[in-house]
C-alpha cells in the first residue's frame, strides 16, 4: 500500500485526525530539529523550539492548501520560530568578546584556522563560536544557515523566509559582510 | 595552491573539521583567502549539529503538550457555546430597543406628548396621572 501523502495527511490533521498529524510529526520531525538545532547549540533549546514549530503546524495545518509542497510550507513555520526564539536572546559581540576568556579564545583562533583540536577544546569553540553568532542579526542568521550550511537556493531560501528572491540576495549579502566582520573581531591568539 | 583553488576547495567542505595542511597554508600565507576560511568556519562551528535527532519520545511529548494546550481551548469553547444564545437575545433586545426609539418621531418632547395625549388611549391614562383607569376594562377608557 502505497505511503499516504503529506498533502492527505495535512487535510487529515486539518479535520483533527491527531493520527494523520503523528505521522506527519514522525516524518519531519528529525529536518525540523536538524535546522532548529543549528541555531541552538542546546538540544534542550533546540527541542523546545522543534516543539513549537509543530504546535503552531498543529495550529495552522487548516490553512494549507496543498498548492506548494509540505516542507516549503513547513519550513516556512520554522523558519520564523527560529527568527522570533533568536531575537529574544539577540547579544552584542562586543560583551561575548569581552566576556571570552583566554583558553576557549585560543581555541576559537586555532579551529577558525582549521586546526585539529581535542574533543573538548573543539566543544569550548564551538560554544564561544555559538555565542559570537548571536550578535548577528537574526534574519541574516536564517538565511547564511540555510543557503551556506543547508545547501538552500536562493529560490528555496525565498520560500522559506515569506520573502523575495532578489531581497534575499540582498540580505545575504548584507550577512556574509556582517560575518566577517564578526570573523575579523575575533582576537588573534595563535 | 592559488586563491580560485583554495576557494573551491573551501566551498565543497561545509563542516568545520581539520583543513588539510595545504589549505591552512594558503590561508595563513594569504589574508583575504585567511579572511574567508575564518568567516566559513565561524558560521559552521557556531551552527554545529551534535544531534541529528530529538531526543526518543519527542512525538509523545509533543501530544501531551498539545492537549494539554487543547483542553483549555474545549473548555473556553464550552463556555463560548453555553453563552452564544445568551448574547445573541441580549443583542437582539438591543437592536429592537433601538429600533423602537428611533421609530418614535423625535421631534420636541412636548409635541410626542401631545400625541400621546390626543390618539394613543394608554398613553393618555398614563398621562393623566391615575393608574387605576389604566388597569379598568378598555370600555371604560375615554376615548
Amino acid at each position: 500500500m502505497d505511503e499516504p501523502t503529506d498533502r492527505d495527511l495535512a487535510a487529515k490533521a486539518a479535520a483533527g485526525e491527531t493520527a494523520a498529524f503523528d505521522v506527519l510529526v514522525e516524518r519531519w520531525q528529525g529536518r525540523v530539529f536538524r535546522l532548529v538545532h543549528r541555531f541552538f547549540r542546546n538540544p534542550a533549546d533546540a527541542e523546545d523550539v522543534a516543539q513549537d514549530v509543530f504546535v503552531k503546524v498543529w495550529r495552522a495545518v487548516g490553512g494549507y492548501r496543498g498548492v506548494a509542497p509540505f516542507e516549503h510550507w513547513l519550513l516556512r513555520i520554522a523558519t520564523h520560530a527560529c527568527y522570533d526564539a533568536l531575537r529574544q536572546r539577540r547579544r552584542r559581540s562586543e560583551t561575548v568578546l569581552a566576556q571570552l576568556a583566554e583558553d576557549p579564545g585560543r581555541w576559537l583562533d586555532a579551529a577558525l584556522l582549521g586546526a585539529s583540536l581535542e574533543a573538548a577544546r573543539a566543544e569550548d569553540a564551538r560554544r564561544v563560536a555559538a555565542n559570537l553568532l548571536e550578535a548577528l542579526h537574526p534574519k541574516d542568521r536564517v538565511v547564511l544557515v540555510l543557503m551556506d550550511l543547508e545547501g538552500m537556493s536562493t529560490e528555496d531560501v525565498a520560500k522559506a523566509t515569506g520573502s523575495t528572491r532578489g531581497a534575499v540576495k540582498i540580505r545575504a549579502m548584507r550577512a556574509r559582510r556582517a560575518l566577517r566582520r564578526l570573523a575579523e573581531s575575533v582576537p588573534r591568539r595563535t | 595552491m592559488d586563491c580560485r583553488a583554495f576557494l573551491e576547495a573551501l566551498g565543497r567542505g561545509r563542516d568545520a573539521g581539520p583543513l588539510p595542511v595545504e589549505l591552512r597554508q594558503h590561508a595563513e600565507s594569504c589574508r583575504s583567502c585567511g579572511l574567508e576560511l575564518r568567516t566559513r568556519r565561524l558560521l559552521a562551528l557556531g551552527s554545529h549539529v551534535s544531534a541529528e535527532a530529538p531526543r526518543a519520545g519527542f512525538a509523545g511529548r509533543l501530544r501531551a503538550r498539545l492537549q494539554a494546550e487543547v483542553r483549555p481551548a474545549e473548555w473556553y469553547d464550552a463556555i463560548g457555546r453555553m453563552a452564544r444564545p445568551a448574547f445573541g437575545l441580549a443583542a437582539a433586545a438591543a437592536l429592537l430597543t433601538v429600533g423602537l426609539y428611533s421609530a418614535v418621531p423625535s421631534g420636541a418632547g412636548p409635541d410626542d406628548l401631545t400625541f400621546l395625549a390626543e390618539r394613543d388611549p394608554v398613553g393618555s391614562l398614563l398621562l393623566s396621572g391615575s393608574p387605576i383607569d389604566v388597569l379598568a376594562p378598555a370600555e371604560r377608557a375615554p376615548r
